[in-house]
């Protein structure tokens, strides 16, 4: 179950997740609508992976039953006052693409609110919800701490699939640094700091998803190449850079990082903060804002270090593969059930 | 330091953000609102309300953000406060969150501007005052003066288009009472002055913030709901904290139901006021003390309605710079300036008056001995017309800090002098000479007559030319204002003689022209006239009298008879002439006729001028002197001529020398002033506010 509107990770995620399961399980893709996503279209890829899989879309049934109910990104609830499905199943698992915590343990969206719309219209034996990273599951366990919700966390990580092409890195980098992500502020870090990451003496400098810098171009550093989220392919855009310097705000962390991910496979060198490091482990350089210059000019001086580094970021990345998902999440949800089973 | 913003896009938004900064401005907490934050075309009103807490600094570390109507944040703005919230990491939103999505969302959001979670206050469940789309936090200060004799009473919008209510508005008005004022709308305003007139003082709300006008109420009844107008809201808010009581003439009497603070009343002017007379006059303190200890007052408090946003500090000096200021307005000449500084002159308080002029005025007004701050003239360089009265507005409430009058002379109320007395609680006095134009539509000044505590008119030295324009105890006629030399028969000789030497142009016959100064209309052509004409005659000395700073034409130079003479000192020079060529401006009109000198007036005809022509027309009338058309140059040549040949100039002087005229009224005129400003016996109450009884 997805509300299929989602334009980024979310549909990226679950479209890679029913390439991988649909040869394997009975599988029914479920698509509801949310107020989150009102008059947006079906996201592209998304539409692509259920057809490839010769599966259907089903919108909005009167009542899922299953041995197994997914639900992905219950967050897309946050602005609905009621759930017109019912749910009968077995097991239920909510897949948090979303942080339910912001650094400092601040809720990002009314989690409760979302789940008991859930809860409401659900029947089942066990209910899970999967994390998505480490990050990502620290949250959610605060938050089950704090409020003792109904809701158990799963032993494993429901991770993004990342099966990307794997391009070499460049043997001869250059100062190219660029970061793409959807526009909004939590995304950035604050503007000094952003000027330090790309400062002028950058060779270039590329962001991608920079529109709330267009809306005041005068407040922006000229050097900066802006462009609108969507406004150049990713692929592409990756071309154009050797470094991917990617922060968000201090207050706002990604659940996954999809977009470290495509960076790493495209032979790019990733610069990020260490918490957003966590999920790729040493894939990724962890740094601070005072820091990058200096890294970036490390690893300038030493381009075979920056190949070797890269490289072996690319073969972390098989982590992530479809393959390492099935046998993840198929080995956990057997578990899952079988502890549910047994404590019948 | 505190900067305030708003969330929302409409004037209205904007016109709420002022008001809450004058409450809080009020309630000791001084607060900033970013120039960059606010949009290029709002209306003058709202560029007055907002000009005082303008500022260009970006906030810095430890400064703090507050926002209203949070509950309206969109893209842009928030793009908007990234940029213009600086340095600062605190904030704190107001505003209406129907869920808690809705109030996490938002934190989220104003997190990534700040860099740390903000405060939230929800006002959905503020009572009475919230509501969905409530705007900013309802609170009030009490207000600072006594309540006068005659209370006042403040009508909230009646329906003045009703007949009947309007003459139930009427009735009231003519109540000894009491003093009847309408807070409307500006369409309502306007409808009920075309047919009124101008005797029943009415404000629409653009006009004045509610902390002022809260001084200026003592009981108040409200036709109109208060849901959804804040403004209207904190007028409640300020006057319920101060024991005013509050009546609620709405039909069924629904304020009353929400807000115990309220009475019910009738809800038609016509049976309000024997309600008034009977059930509120005689037990109007036991109300207000009601009012006062209300539950409902007792949650206006600041420190009760809002968070911690500072610590309150008094925002007026103690030592004020100008206890008693002078202003007079620029016009075409000096007069009005001359005008201030002889009545100044004649202060015998204690206070010493300090000045604040336009450039083409501080000179003279220096040369009386008197401090003045720089004013800022009007220019065609400015984009709106009001431009320099928006920085003169910001430098007057800082002259008149803590300070007690304001002295202004001047046809049309600028909106800085206007607003100056109202939120500096000063009292008021307007010095205006009458002889206004026939066509000329001075409503908006007389509208602005309810500021005043006084207003003085030196009269015109003759009576035709005295018409009244407004009526009351406030209003005091004196005599003509006028500067007088007087120079005995020796101290003349030795003046012309100097005169001569110091030009080397033995004469029988000073001409003086006084045809130009300050920023007067171009009159060039007939001062070259005047050189010309004077040029074969050797038995002249043509001066062209002129104030330093005025322009001055290259073709008034050269000539063999004339000399250009810059001076501030022009009044000697008048006493020592045998003939003035000169505008009929009611100075220079006046001190000719009191210093009996003979005279040619070329009166200025300018629509937004006084009568010139007529003040000339009734001298002339008299045999005291000519008048000339200005475009007339022949006949002026024939009148020079009759003068200095024929005999007229002798003749003239012996008339003058003949005519009994007033006693000049520059002391009754100080003492008018003295009676305001020195006032501590409740001839006036603490806001300056005036007891004049209605017209009859």
């Amino acid at each position: 179950m997805v509300d299929p509107r989602f334009p980024g990770g979310t549909s990226a995620a679950v479209a890679a997740e029913i390439r991988a399961l649909a040869p394997l399980v009975d599988l029914e893709i479920v698509g509801i609508e949310t107020a989150m996503f009102r008059d947006r279209r079906v996201n592209a890829d998304l539409e692509d992976a259920i057809a490839d899989a010769g599966l259907e879309l089903r919108w909005s049934p009167s009542v899922v039953r299953a041995d197994t109910i997914v639900f992905h990104n219950p967050s897309c609830l946050k602005f609905d006052v009621a759930l017109p499905v019912r749910f009968s199943c077995s097991t239920a698992v909510l897949v948090t693409h979303e942080n339910f915590l912001r650094p400092g343990d601040t809720e990002s969206f009314d989690v409760a609110h979302c789940l008991s719309l859930i809860e409401s219209r659900l029947v089942c034996t066990s209910r899970w919800l999967a994390p998505v990273s480490p990050l990502n599951r620290r949250g959610v366990e605060t938050w089950l701490e704090q409020t003792g919700a109904p809701w158990e966390a799963t032993p494993f990580d429901w991770f993004n699939i990342c099966d990307m092409p794997i391009r070499p890195p460049t043997e001869r980098p250059r100062d190219l640094r660029g970061r793409h992500s959807r526009p909004g502020l939590e995304k950035f870090p604050p503007m000094e700091v952003m000027l330090r990451h790309f400062p002028p003496h950058a060779e270039g400098v590329v962001i991608l998803g920079g529109d709330g810098f267009l809306s005041e171009p005068d407040s922006v550093p000229v050097h900066w190449d802006l462009r609108r989220f969507g406004e150049t392919d990713v692929s592409r855009f990756l071309e154009e850079i050797d470094f991917f310097v990617y922060f968000t705000h201090p207050l706002w962390r990604e659940s996954f990082g999809r977009v470290i991910a495509e960076a790493i496979a495209a032979g790019k060198m990733v610069l990020t903060d260490p918490a957003t490091a966590e999920s790729f482990g040493p894939a990724v350089v962890p740094t601070d804002a005072n820091e990058v210059d200096g890294t970036i000019a490390r690893f300038l001086a030493e381009p075979a270090q920056y190949v070797a580094f890269v490289e072996e970021a690319q073969d972390g990345l098989r982590r992530f593969r479809p393959e390492a998902f099935r046998s993840t999440v198929l080995a956990g949800l057997e578990g899952i059930e079988g502890r549910a089973n047994a404590l019948l | 330091m505190l900067f305030c913003d708003t969330c929302g896009t409409e004037t209205r938004d904007l016109e709420d953000l002022a008001v809450f900064a004058s409450q809080l401005s009020a309630a000791g907490i001084r607060a900033r609102i970013q120039f960059a934050s606010i949009p290029t075309d709002l209306g003058r009103n709202l560029q007055f309300d907002l000009a005082r807490y303008l500022t260009d600094r970006l906030p810095g570390p430890g400064d703090h953000v507050v926002l209203l109507a949070s509950h309206r944040l969109t893209d842009a703005k928030l793009v908007a406060l990234r940029r213009l919230s600086g340095d600062a990491t605190r904030c704190t939103a107001f505003g209406t969150y129907p869920t808690r999505q809705a109030a996490i969302g938002l934190r989220a959001k104003l997190s990534y501007v700040f860099g740390s979670e903000p405060e939230l206050h929800d006002l959905t469940n503020d009572g009475w005052s919230g509501g969905a789309g409530s705007r900013g936090p309802v609170f009030g200060m009490p207000r600072r003066g006594k309540v006068p004799a005659r209370p006042r009473l403040l009508l909230v919008e009646p329906d003045l288009a009703d007949p009947r209510e309007a003459a139930g508005v009427v009735a009231l008005a003519l109540s000894q009472r009491l003093q009847v004022t309408i807070l409307t709308n500006g369409r309502a305003k306007r409808g009920w002055q075309t047919t009124n007139g101008t005797e029943v003082p009415v404000f629409h709300y653009g006009e004045v913030l509610p902390v002022d006008l809260a001084e200026r109420v003592d009981i108040c009844a409200t036709f109109t709901p208060l849901l959804g107008n804040y403004r209207l809201q904190c007028l409640v808010a300020n006057l319920g904290r101060s024991g005013v009581p509050l009546l609620d003439a709405t039909p069924g009497h629904a304020i009353a139901s929400d807000l115990e603070l309220f009475v019910r009343a009738p809800v038609d002017t016509v049976t309000l006021a024997p309600f008034l007379e009977a059930e509120i006059l005689p037990n109007r303190a036991e109300i207000g003390r009601r009012t006062a200890g209300s539950r409902t007052a007792a949650c206006f408090a600041p420190e009760v309605a809002l968070p911690d946003l500072g610590t309150p500090a008094p925002d007026a000096p103690a030592d004020p710079i100008a206890p008693l200021a002078f202003v007079p307005t620029n016009g075409i000449g000096l007069g009005h300036a001359q005008r201030c500084a002889l009545v100044a002159g004649e202060i015998a308080s204690d206070t010493k008056p300090v000045f604040a002029a336009f450039p083409s005025c501080t000179r003279l007004v220096k040369s009386y001995g008197f401090d003045v701050m720089p004013m800022i003239s009007r220019s065609d360089a400015h984009r709106q017309s009001f431009e320099n009265d928006l920085v003169n507005y910001v430098r007057l409430r800082a002259l008149t800090a803590g300070g007690r009058s304001l002295v202004f002379d001047g046809g049309y109320v600028f909106d800085s002098i206007y607003r100056t007395i109202l939120e500096n609680r000063l009292r008021g006095i307007w010095i205006r000479r009458g002889l206004w134009q026939p066509a000329q539509d001075n409503s908006v000044a007389l509208d602005r007559e309810k500021v005043f505590a006084r207003v003085i008119v030196p009269l015109e030295a003759f009576a035709e030319l005295n018409t009244r324009y407004s009526h009351g105890d406030h209003v005091r006629e004196v005599g003509p204002v006028v500067r007088r030399t007087t120079l005995s028969a020796r101290e003349r000789d030795t003046l012309r003689a100097s005169l001569a030497a110091r030009y080397g142009l033995d004469f029988d016959h000073l001409v003086v022209s006084l045809l130009g100064g300050g920023i007067a209309a171009d009159r060039s052509a007939q001062i070259q006239a005047l050189c010309g004409m004077t040029e074969p005659r050797s038995d002249v000395l043509h001066l062209v009298v002129l104030w330093p700073g005025a322009r001055q034409e290259p073709g008034w130079f050269g000539w063999r008879r004339t000399r250009v003479v810059r001076t501030d000192r022009a009044g000697i020079l008048l006493a020592a002439a045998d003939l003035c060529v000169a505008a009929a401006g009611y100075n220079l009109f006046h001190e000719v006729l009191y210093n009996r000198t003979p005279a040619i007036f070329l009166p200025q005809t300018g629509a937004f001028m006084d009568d010139q022509n007529a003040r000339a027309r009734a001298a002339s009338e008299r045999g005291l002197a000519s008048v000339v058309e200005p475009n007339e140059l022949m006949r002026l040549e024939r009148e020079l001529n009759r003068f200095l040949s024929r005999g007229e100039a002798e003749a003239t002087a012996a008339r003058l020398a003949r005519i009994d005229l007033p006693e000049p009224g520059n002391r009754a005129a100080a003492r008018a002033i003295e009676e305001v400003h020195d006032d501590d016996h409740g001839l006036l109450d603490d806001t300056g506010a005036r007891h004049a009884a209605p017209r009859r």
